[in-house]
């Protein structure tokens, strides 16, 4: 067979298997060749006898329902806009979950300001009362009692509150200088004892409260040390606290000037 | 490439309109896409595997596939051909699975239940040497020889399916064809 002939072979049967028209010198090299025309011939026959003797094959009538129907099975997890709406929901939920948490848990303002004390909206937390004779007298007031007192050597649990929303409420934190010098100092270091008793940090709040004791705030500084401290379960510095409120340090007197009255009556007395 | 010929050529809907309204979530377009696409694929899973149900059952799976993949599908690009891409892929998976890569054999259904003029004229003889001959063809030549002359998939579709040029599918068929030409030939002698 020469390479011409392969080649009018080769395009027959394409033409066979589409169709596809053959050149002229094709047509003319199959009419001049016999074995080219009989191999053309022959592969017709063959095309025809595969189509008849090959089955037509075809997808069964229900195809397209069982692959929805599959489809349906597995709706709930393939997809991912499902997933995506799944998620969508599952954040609304969260939301309105959290928004319920978030209305429901009771948080404690601070202390309220010295001049709303009295006021009827007020609420039973530590209260401060400036008095006329002096900005850093305090009125006594009730410690909170939200929480059953701990008895000795029982542990308090106090009950955290979300950071961001301590963040919210906590009031300005006093600098930590142990000493308010200044009443407007004395005032803030009021409210974050005072914040620091209706948030369970008792310990704290005793120390705020001493220290506030310590400044010259007056007694109920130090009953409300002393009261948290016993809150905190520290015993020990709770009896410190009221021992010094029965018996505060003795004031050193002041020295007597020559020739003042106290001089003289002390004169005339000797 | 571009989409593959549809049975319908009047549709205007296109196979990649269909597919970004499944990936809406349209049940109904992507019905539409498999009503378009199950012949090419069952011929093509038949062609590979010789057993009608689990041709079917594959070509059943990788549809479901295609749904669940559908947002991975790029929309500027052939649905046809990726869809066959994934079906290929699971053709691949289940004649592994089988081991009947070596033994490739025409199973009965290919027989023509209710054969034609052309059927006729060959013996029963003649039609086993000729299931004979294409079951001895390599698996390159006789799958697009089966989608052609079993199935009655245009080279297009063909070309489509296995992911090769239309021209490389005539090449193939033509090929098939002297091959079997050939053999049957020499066994004759």
């Amino acid at each position: 067979m020469s390479l011409l002939c392969r080649w009018v072979q080769r395009g027959c049967a394409r033409r066979v298997v589409n169709g596809s028209p053959m050149w002229a010198w094709q047509e003319e090299h199959l009419a001049r060749c016999a074995a080219c025309a009989r191999s053309a011939g022959a592969l017709g026959v063959l095309a025809r006898a595969l189509a008849g003797s090959l089955g037509l094959s075809e997808p069964s009538d229900s195809f397209t329902e069982a692959v929805m129907s599959r489809l349906d099975v597995r709706l709930p997890t393939t997809p991912r806009r499902w997933k995506a709406r799944l998620a969508g929901w599952h954040a609304l939920v969260g939301a309105v979950v959290l928004g319920a948490v978030a209305l429901t848990a009771p948080v404690r303002p601070p202390a309220p300001p010295p001049g709303r004390a009295g006021s009827p909206h007020s609420r039973p937390g530590p209260s401060v009362a400036r008095t006329s004779r002096s900005p850093m007298r305090l009125a006594p007031a009730p410690l909170p009692r939200s929480r059953p007192r701990p008895r000795h050597g029982e542990r308090v649990h106090s009950r955290r509150l979300p950071r961001h929303r301590l963040l919210a409420v906590q009031p300005a934190r006093p600098t930590p200088t142990p000493a308010p010098a200044q009443p407007a100092d004395a005032l803030v270091w009021i409210r974050w004892a005072g914040w620091l008793e209706a948030h369970g940090d008792y310990r704290r709040a005793a120390a705020a409260w001493s220290a506030l004791h310590r400044a010259g705030a007056g007694p109920v500084a130090g009953f409300r040390a002393g009261r948290a401290a016993e809150c905190a379960g520290d015993v020990q510095q709770a009896v410190e606290h009221y021992s010094q409120l029965l018996d505060p340090e003795p004031q050193p007197a002041p020295e007597q000037e020559k020739g003042t009255r106290r001089w003289i009556d002390d004169e005339s007395a000797a | 490439m571009h989409a593959m010929a549809l049975s319908s050529p009047a549709v205007a809907v296109t196979d990649e309109a269909l597919a970004r309204g499944a990936r809406d979530g349209d049940q109904d377009a992507f019905a539409e896409l498999v009503a378009r696409h199950r012949a090419t694929a069952f011929a093509y899973a038949y062609a590979r595997l010789g057993q009608r149900e689990e041709a079917e059952d594959v070509a059943q799976e990788a549809f479901v596939r295609a749904w669940a993949a559908l947002d991975r599908y790029r929309p500027g690009a052939c649905w046809g051909a990726w869809f066959m891409r994934i079906l290929r892929n699971l053709c691949v998976d289940a004649a592994r699975r089988r081991a009947q890569h070596q033994a490739a054999t025409l199973s009965d259904d290919w027989a023509c239940p209710a054969p034609c003029p052309e059927a006729l004229a060959i013996t029963g003889e003649e039609r086993t040497r000729l299931a004979v001959a294409v079951a001895a063809l390599p698996e390159r030549l006789r799958t697009p020889l089966l989608m052609h002359y079993g199935s009655r998939q245009t080279c297009r579709e063909i070309a489509v399916a296995l992911g090769v040029p239309e021209s490389t599918v005539t090449g193939r068929l033509a090929a098939a064809l002297r091959r079997l030409r050939h053999g049957l030939r020499e066994e004759a002698t």
